[in-house]
């Protein structure tokens, strides 16, 4: 065994540290598995469960996810997602973890990973032109995952949200061909979806085909019930035995009936119904996404190698930045309030919802979305505007005064009448302001986000 | 001096009087005394029909289009029907006939959905028969479907008046009529002379006859571009029979009904307007000719002799159809075309005499025609004057469609061109009982 390196200690203390932690049961080893090397691990292991329960363990860890981890044998798909390919041997893998390492001591400047982004990020960045895949996962909501978003992510992040800011941020790019696209219910964003085919003037379910036959002796057309009087097939207009379809008779059409409101048709309705939230739409107002593989951009290496993920602001619809970015950028422009005491900012947090309802309102993803987008159009384009929790939207005004940003409160308070005149239900929104001339010394931008949003949630409008 | 040639002249001209003094002045006569008729009560009788606020009642209309490979035509059709002003519901069946062949007529009638669905108490349905059946099959499947009380069964090509339905139903109140056949126009007439002589012979040969034989009851065919039935007339007769000629096959299996019913009536209405497009080229006019003088001589003397038969069909309906259609359309044209090989071989130098006096007869008698047409008959006069201009070629018009129609119907007796229609294919006309 060579040499060991001293950011893998031990690589068996290291598999006992990450695996270990998985087990399934007291006493399951699967530690015979592994081939710890000097700097990589390789998983010499069949079953495709274990591979993915291995590489997931060493992923999530934050302080060895970047391990390179190869498979000696095949690898399933969801393991190509995770791992760092099959070698045949341990030259070969030495070979290609050199090149991770060397990457890895690129890096070795900055400080620990501050969020799950970073660490993403990373380990993009330590694998050259690693694409971020998709695996089908009928057991997910949305029926396709990232098994790498998984194993990066933090407890409460929600991979499809994350993945979708960081494609706004532009810190991954499109890699290769779509891979599928999937409609998802536009209440919850599943996309467990039935289609069902109903009646079109009762919408009732109790629907059956109807087949006519066509007699080519006297042209007589009746449903197919009609021409079996008795054992065998006759036309019950010239009485012809119908013998050979094609040469005695065809399938002149086939038509529906409903049981319920005995109407005939041809297209029965089709709806989608959720198998989720069991809500139905017409399956063209289904919104539609496509699958496909990410890599990192080169705003993304920039990141990487700067050591924080740069927000894009660029005015956009589509710029509203991370909670984390979010908090970042507050607590820099404190520090420089702190050199040049005239700088001054107003911090304004949208919610959606009302009371207890706002869990409900906060489930339907497209009218949340709608909602953020209107907001983003009030607000000048030097706002800042960042996602909060689930339910609230952050908005940061540089260099802006009370009575400027007394200008936005009155663009939102328009904007928020003109949704509740319209909008019923609990999709409302409430607004809270905080100038910075307002907040108290040195008070860290977490803390003031959550107490401000909480100072909503009890209907409490400043 | 010899005056042979005289007397040669003047025996072919003797030849020719007996036949139209036998044949073709009863015809005459009756159309004379049908116009007279209906010229003595038209103005309260026209006042009822005329009125669709006098009507009665408004049942559902099934409108059955049978369509093959119309293309965008059947847009003009649909929206034609989408577009009456009647005050019932009007239910539109686009049966697209071979649809997988004819994708582009399917999706054309398709696009129509939407705006006829929005269109109150109206309601399309396109019939996708994937499999070409022909068009009983397209018209037999249509009526399975309908739920009208009364069914119009009208062609993927032909457009219709606004009013078309709101004058048609009230024929309907009289519980004795059993069909109203529409009347026809060429849509196409300006295009060139042969269909300016087509249009001309619609409305001479259908809007001015029928309208006089209407009178009495003795309507010969109700178009298969264009007839009104009662829906449970066609159930009682089992709706089309395979074959060539349909509209002629079921216009006489329902003719066969008024010897034992004689009250019953078929009804025609000049009012009852539909367009249609007609044959722009010689070839298509003399192989549609061909398609119909032909089916003539299939379907009287081969499915229904019977027709001529006073006890099944009544004595008044047995004698216009012995005289309108066996002589007529059937017997007439053979002897025309005899009498012009006898004098062309026997007695050329007579032709030079006779065809002037044949000519002024046939020139007279497009005149007053169309004088009457004009007078009484026509809703467009202003139009349909101006084709004045076209009578002095007319008689030429017919003479030739007379001499085709006797190779129409020396190819059907001989050859069984009906079997070869276009109407429907082969393995379904192959199957059909004659």
């Amino acid at each position: 065994m060579q040499h060991q390196r001293s950011w893998v200690e031990s690589p068996l203390q290291f598999i006992d540290d990450t695996i270990g932690r998985h087990r399934k049961k007291p006493g399951d080893s699967n530690i015979a598995a592994f081939l710890p090397f000097e700097s990589f691990l390789i998983i010499d292991e069949v079953d495709a469960e274990r591979q993915v329960e291995n590489l997931h363990a060493i992923r999530s860890d934050s302080q060895r996810y970047l391990t390179p981890v190869f498979l000696l044998r095949s690898e399933s798909a969801e393991a190509a997602c995770l791992g760092d390919g099959v070698v045949l041997d341990a030259g070969a893998a030495s070979e290609r973890a050199a090149v991770i390492e060397r990457r890895v001591a690129l890096l070795a400047e900055l400080g620990p990973p501050f969020d799950a982004t970073d660490r993403l990020l990373r380990f993009l960045f330590t694998r050259a032109g690693f694409e971020l895949r998709p695996i089908r996962d009928w057991k997910v909501a949305r029926s396709y995952r990232y098994p790498l978003l998984d194993a990066l992510r933090e407890v409460d992040t929600d991979c499809r949200t994350w993945l979708e800011a960081l494609g706004s941020a532009k810190l991954i790019e499109p890699a290769g061909t779509i891979v599928d696209r999937v409609r998802h219910c536009r209440a919850c964003d599943s996309s467990h979806l039935n289609y069902i085919d109903l009646c079109p003037t009762c919408t009732g379910l109790q629907i059956k085909a109807a087949s006519f036959l066509h007699c080519f002796g006297c042209g007589y057309v009746a449903e197919e019930g009609a021409f079996q009087a008795s054992a065998q097939r006759a036309c019950p207009k010239c009485a012809r035995i119908l013998r050979h379809i094609g040469v005695d008779y065809d399938r002149a059409l086939e038509t529906f009936s409903c049981s319920d409101c005995g109407a005939s048709f041809s297209d029965a309705k089709i709806v989608a119904r959720c198998l989720n939230c069991s809500r139905e739409f017409d399956p063209v107002s289904l919104t539609a996404r496509d699958v496909r593989g990410w890599r990192l951009s080169r705003a993304g290496t920039l990141a990487v190698r700067a050591g924080a993920a740069v927000p894009q602001v660029d005015g956009s619809l589509a710029s509203i930045v991370s909670e984390r970015q979010f908090i970042d950028l507050v607590a820099w422009y404190q520090r420089t309030r702190q050199r040049d005491a005239t700088s001054q900012f107003g911090l304004i947090c949208v919610r959606v919802g009302e009371g207890d309802a706002m869990a409900a309102a906060a489930c339907d993803t497209e009218l949340k979305h709608a909602l953020w987008q209107r907001v983003r159009a009030v607000v000048r384009g030097s706002e800042v505007v960042g996602e909060g929790s689930s339910d609230s939207l952050w908005v940061f005004c540089p260099n802006s005064d009370p009575s400027s940003l007394e200008n936005i409160r009155r663009r939102l308070d328009a904007l928020t009448d003109a949704i509740d005149a319209t909008v019923t239900g609990p999709a409302k929104l409430r607004v809270s302001f905080v100038h910075s001339d307002d907040l108290p010394a040195g008070v860290h931008p977490e803390g003031l986000l959550a107490q401000i949003a909480r100072s909503l949630a009890v209907g409490e409008v400043t | 001096m010899s005056f042979d040639w005289f007397w040669t002249a003047a025996l072919a001209a003797w030849v020719f009087m007996p036949m139209v003094v036998l044949f073709e002045l009863p015809l005459h006569a009756l159309t004379f005394a049908g116009l007279t008729k209906r010229f003595a009560r038209r103005r309260a009788a026209d006042r009822v029909r005329a009125s669709a606020a006098a009507a009665k009642a408004f049942p559902c209309v099934s409108c059955i289009i049978t369509c093959y490979s119309e293309g965008a035509d059947v847009v003009r059709t649909i929206r034609s029907l989408a577009s009456q002003n009647y005050r019932g519901p009007i239910e539109i069946f686009a049966m697209v006939d071979g649809a997988l062949r004819n994708r582009e007529t399917y999706d054309f009638a398709n696009a129509m959905l939407p705006v006829v669905n929005g269109v109150p108490n109206r309601r399309l349905r396109v019939i996708a028969k994937w499999q070409r059946g022909g068009r009983v099959s397209s018209l037999n499947s249509g009526l399975a479907l309908a739920t009208g009380e009364v069914v119009m069964v009208l062609d993927g090509d032909t457009s219709y008046d606004d009013d078309m339905v709101a004058k048609a139903i009230p024929h309907f109140d009289d519980p004795n009529v059993v069909a109203v056949a529409g009347n026809l126009r060429v849509r196409n007439s300006p295009f060139n002379l042969l269909t300016r002589l087509q249009a001309l012979e619609y409305m001479i040969t259908i809007s001015l006859n029928k309208t006089a034989i209407s009178e009495f009851n003795l309507v010969n065919n109700i178009s298969g571009a264009f007839g009104i039935f009662r829906r449970e007339l066609l159930m009682r007769i089992g709706g089309w029979n395979s074959g060539t000629a349909e509209d002629v096959d079921l216009t006489l299996r329902i003719k066969q009904y008024f010897g034992r019913h004689p009250h019953l009536r078929i009804v025609f209405d000049p009012a009852v307007v539909g367009h249609t497009a007609a044959p722009e080229t010689v070839s298509r006019f003399l192989k549609q000719r061909l398609r119909w003088d032909g089916d003539l001589f299939y379907e009287y003397i081969a499915v229904h002799p019977h027709v001529f038969n006073p006890s099944i069909v009544g004595g008044k309906t047995a004698l216009h159809l012995i005289w309108s259609a066996l002589i007529s359309q059937l017997m007439l044209p053979p002897l025309i075309f005899g009498y012009f090989a006898y004098i062309a071989i026997f007695t050329p130098i007579s032709f030079v005499f006779s065809a002037p006096l044949v000519y002024a007869y046939y020139l007279f008698c497009t005149l007053i025609f169309f004088v009457a047409y004009i007078a009484l008959v026509s809703e467009r006069k202003r139009d349909d004057a101006l084709y004045v201009l076209y009578i002095p070629l007319f008689p030429f018009y017919v003479l030739g469609g007379k001499l085709w129609s006797f190779l129409a119907l020396l190819g059907d007796a001989l050859f069984h061109f009906h079997l070869d229609s276009a109407m429907a294919p082969w393995w379904v006309l192959r199957k059909v009982r004659s």
